[in-house]
């Protein structure tokens, strides 16, 4: 029988600009690591087609610990408070090797 | 004006992009192959602006970049005036009028096009001003931001945003201006026989790159036409009202000030008529992310740029031909 172990999984849907400074925020709390994916799509900020810079989406992916949600969705929001667009969303996961992710 | 001066390749795959979007084509580009060619065009354009700039006098070099930077510094302001007067909220504003300051280098590039297809002799100061000119509306923009936030707000949510020397690097620093530049600079200082080397790459092949661009552009264009209900008809119309105001003021430079032939005007024509839509678009998603980028995306890429490319380009050649009495 596999042992897993819960974790949670922020998604982060944003324009691409802004990857230095989700990366950013996942340095300064010590996560262990992350993954971006090229996203295309469409929402408030209009049609990301994904072909401009100024028009390409990323999808950036954490998971942390439970403990360590609050302080990370804190600094991301803070950037939605400048105004910048773009849609967080957190999820419940399991997985095998806790501590790959506890830094 | 003749219509059949339109019938050449870059307008026609640009129409063609745009066609295949009108009718649901299942055509599609990958992603990152706009953004290649983005590259190489930018690259390519400012190797030629280096080469020619080593042969040129430097007085007139100096001249047009004083008039590059005065339509790079004065049209976002005219700009900002005309939105405002619309009821637009400032940072909108802002975010808009910083790309029409700015300069589109796929319409610059058709306009060349479009001269060599007539064998029509221009000047090669507007490939300098061209690169002069991507940097100072992002500077415009950012200050005019900032005033709209007031100079008060300076410490609270904003901070990142109102730093001035961090946003006036990025302005610098532009991927777009690097490029741009940085051909500039080898073009410049690299010997004949050595660039030699890279001439079929940047020089031969260059026109056919652009028309592969031209074909993801339309496609790219005609999908933000379903945009334009959600920016509304005045910015629509701000758009095409735009393009005509910056090309009377580069027509005016071109022809009073710089002293250009009918080519050379035309081209400062479309440097003051086009927008942005590489370059700006990426810095005010960082520099102002209060504005909705739908709105400065679907008019600089829906609006201005098949016009300039369709109907503007060959309006400012007419009229730089009328002002030079051709």
């Amino acid at each position: 029988m596999l042992q897993f172990h819960s974790m949670k999984l922020i998604n982060v849907i944003a324009n691409a600009t802004l990857e230095e400074r989700l990366i950013g925020i996942a340095e300064a709390h010590a996560t262990s690591g992350h993954t971006v994916l090229e996203a295309r799509g469409a929402g408030s900020a209009g049609l990301q087609t994904g072909s401009l810079e100024g028009g390409s989406n990323i999808l950036f992916m954490l998971i942390v610990a439970e403990s360590k949600l609050d302080e990370v969705m804190a600094d991301i929001q803070k950037l939605m408070r400048r105004g910048h667009h773009l849609a967080t969303f957190v999820s419940d996961t399991q997985v095998l090797r806790p501590e790959k992710f506890i830094s | 004006m003749d219509v059949s001066n339109l019938l050449i390749p870059a307008v026609l795959f640009f129409a063609l992009g745009f066609l295949a979007q009108g009718i649901k084509s299942d055509l599609k580009f990958p992603p990152e192959l706009a953004k290649a060619l983005s590259i190489y065009l930018l690259l390519g354009i400012g190797l030629k602006g280096g080469i020619e700039l080593s042969h040129a006098q430097l007085g007139e070099a100096m001249q047009a970049v004083t008039a590059a930077l005065v339509l790079g510094f004065g049209l976002p302001l005219i700009a900002y005036a005309i939105l405002l007067g619309g009821r637009l909220d400032k940072l909108n504003a802002s975010a808009i009028a910083a790309h029409y300051g700015s300069v589109s280098a796929g319409t610059f590039l058709t306009a060349i096009a479009y001269l060599s297809a007539q064998n029509i002799e221009y000047e090669s100061y507007p490939v300098i001003m061209l690169a002069i000119m991507e940097s100072p509306a992002i500077i415009v923009g950012l200050l005019l931001a900032r005033f709209s936030r007031g100079w008060q707000d300076t410490g609270q949510e904003n901070a990142r945003e109102n730093r001035m020397g961090e946003l006036l690097r990025d302005a610098f620093t532009n991927g777009s201006v690097i490029l741009l530049f940085g051909g500039m600079l080898i073009g410049f200082i690299v010997k004949p026989d050595a660039l030699a080397t890279i001439t079929p790459f940047f020089g031969t092949l260059f026109m056919g790159a652009l028309s592969l661009f031209l074909l993801e552009m339309g496609m790219e264009a005609g999908k933000r036409i379903g945009e334009f209900r959600r920016v509304g008809w005045f910015l629509v119309a701000f758009g095409v009202l735009m393009p005509l105001i910056g090309g009377a003021a580069g027509l005016l430079v071109g022809h009073y000030w710089l002293g250009f032939g009918v080519g050379g005007v035309m081209l400062v024509a479309v440097l003051g008529a086009s927008a942005s839509y590489i370059a700006v678009p990426p810095a005010m998603r960082l520099a102002i992310p209060e504005a909705n980028p739908s709105y400065y995306l679907t008019l600089s890429l829906g609006v201005t740029f098949p016009f300039n490319v369709i109907l503007g380009i060959p309006l400012y050649h007419y009229l730089a031909a009328r002002l030079a009495g051709v």
